[in-house]
């Protein structure tokens, strides 16, 4: 009797695996859908959906990590194993929460990690001649308004920041997440976010010898 | 302020990022690997389960991640049965900040229940603050990590591991025999001991150390 129930139980989940995934396919004709239609999906085990997820997400979340790590190699496996852990942590995530910052959480938690155990630190460097840059990454007129000394000037003093300083100005200026989004994906209250900002701005300020505020 | 918040935002665009890789096929692997294998592995789920009901206390958990058992009280814990455990770490791996049992409190926003075991020799908060570690003994003898229902752990155990359903006083709980894998939200997953988990007061327990099931049964009751 019991037995027989454990196995009509393991067979319905099977089915209805099946029957979802292939309900899927009609519903992304006509418009895309919404990040927390992706969610819901693949929280009920539409693979399809997901990889839908990891295609929106992959760009951030190589740029978070590879911010983080300041390494390739590290940052596609930190990225790689973040979503692998996001997808088998969805039954936790809240249903109609944001979706980027709380998988951005995962990943700069791998990231770090992956930093910590790092022999040799990567530190982030400039693009070769990042004010003339061609093709597709070509800059904004702005940014060829930041004169190259004064950018290597600013990163080395960002580069020697401490690990907490460093992360939330990768999170707020170089990922330009919202104070908010910065808060879950470092885990951080929005007070602690906005003093821990102010203290690093601080410090790049003195390092920096820009005592104008 | 302004001028430097601004010129943040330049460099930000002027760092070089490698291009980024093609990820989907990747994970899509590593999501999908178990499947295979869960109707070779029915059989046993089913032979196993009788053995639960015949038992009355072990029972096996499949593997299929579609399947994966949500246990009655203990929502939260995730057991996933493999034929191979994945890498792990050995040692306890990095928690997270090290803190005062007070300040750790007053992070986590909830009172740490405490086993008779006197003070613990360390406290850490995993880097989102949802997850309190307690460490006793030099070299650690116990581990217990506390944390509310919206946090949640995933366990491995190999395929030949039983796992027990036990009672932590009235409460139900889950004891685990032998090295298994405990993947938390944050950190690597790491090589775990024997390790009982229950809830109580809102709160998931698992306590983990070299410890029998008795002893550990004893000093969960222990916790208040």
């Amino acid at each position: 009797m019991g037995h027989q129930l454990a196995a009509v139980a393991l067979t319905a989940v099977g089915t209805w695996n099946r029957a979802s995934r292939c309900g899927v396919v009609p519903a992304v004709v006509g418009r895309p859908l919404s990040d927390s239609d992706l969610v819901a999906r693949a929280k009920r085990g539409d693979e399809a959906a997901y990889e839908e997820l990891v295609r929106l997400y992959q760009g951030i979340a190589f740029r978070t990590a590879y911010l983080v790590v300041g390494g390739a190699a590290d940052a596609e496996e930190a990225a790689q194993e973040a979503f692998v852990k996001a997808y088998r942590a969805l039954g936790r995530f809240r249903t109609g929460a944001p979706f980027r910052p709380w998988l951005l959480r995962i990943v700069v938690s791998e990231a770090r990690n992956r930093r910590r155990s790092a022999r040799r630190r990567g530190t982030l460097a400039l693009r070769a001649a990042a004010g003339a840059v061609s093709g597709d990454a070509a800059p904004s007129p702005e940014t060829a308004l930041l004169a190259s000394e004064r950018r290597e000037e600013l990163l080395t003093a960002v580069n020697g920041l401490g690990e907490k300083d460093r992360l939330v100005i990768t999170c707020r200026y170089f990922l330009d997440l919202s104070e908010e989004e910065t808060g879950v994906a470092l885990g951080w209250r929005r007070g602690t976010v906005k003093s821990r900002l102010s203290r690093a701005l601080r410090r790049l300020r003195t390092e920096l010898g820009d005592d104008d505020g | 302020m302004a001028e430097l918040e601004r010129e943040l935002r330049l460099l930000g665009a002027a760092i070089e990022v490698p291009p980024e890789p093609d990820l989907v096929r990747t994970v899509r692997a590593r999501i999908t690997e178990r499947e295979p294998r869960r109707i070779a592995r029915r059989p046993l789920v089913v032979v196993l389960a009788v053995l639960a009901v015949a038992g009355g206390f072990a029972f096996a958990i499949p593997q299929a991640r579609s399947a994966i058992l949500r246990f009655f009280g203990l929502e939260n814990v995730t057991v996933v049965r493999v034929h191979e455990l994945p890498p792990a770490i050995r040692g306890p791996g990095a928690i997270g900040e090290r803190l005062s049992l007070a300040d750790a409190e007053h992070r986590i926003g909830f009172a740490p229940l405490l086993p008779d075991l006197g003070p613990p020799d360390a406290v850490y908060l995993d880097p989102g603050g949802e997850l309190l570690v307690l460490l006793y003994g030099r070299p650690v003898r116990v581990r217990l990590s506390e944390f509310r229902a919206h946090y949640s752990l995933e366990k491995f155990v190999a395929a030949e591991q039983l796992v027990q359903r036990v009672r932590v006083g009235a409460r139900p709980g889950l004891w685990i025999q032998g090295p298994h894998v405990v993947a938390e939200l944050f950190g690597q997953p790491r090589l775990s001991g024997n390790a009982l988990i229950w809830q109580r007061a809102g709160l998931t327990l698992r306590l983990e150390g070299r410890l029998s099931r008795d002893q550990a049964l004893r000093l969960a009751s222990s916790i208040r």
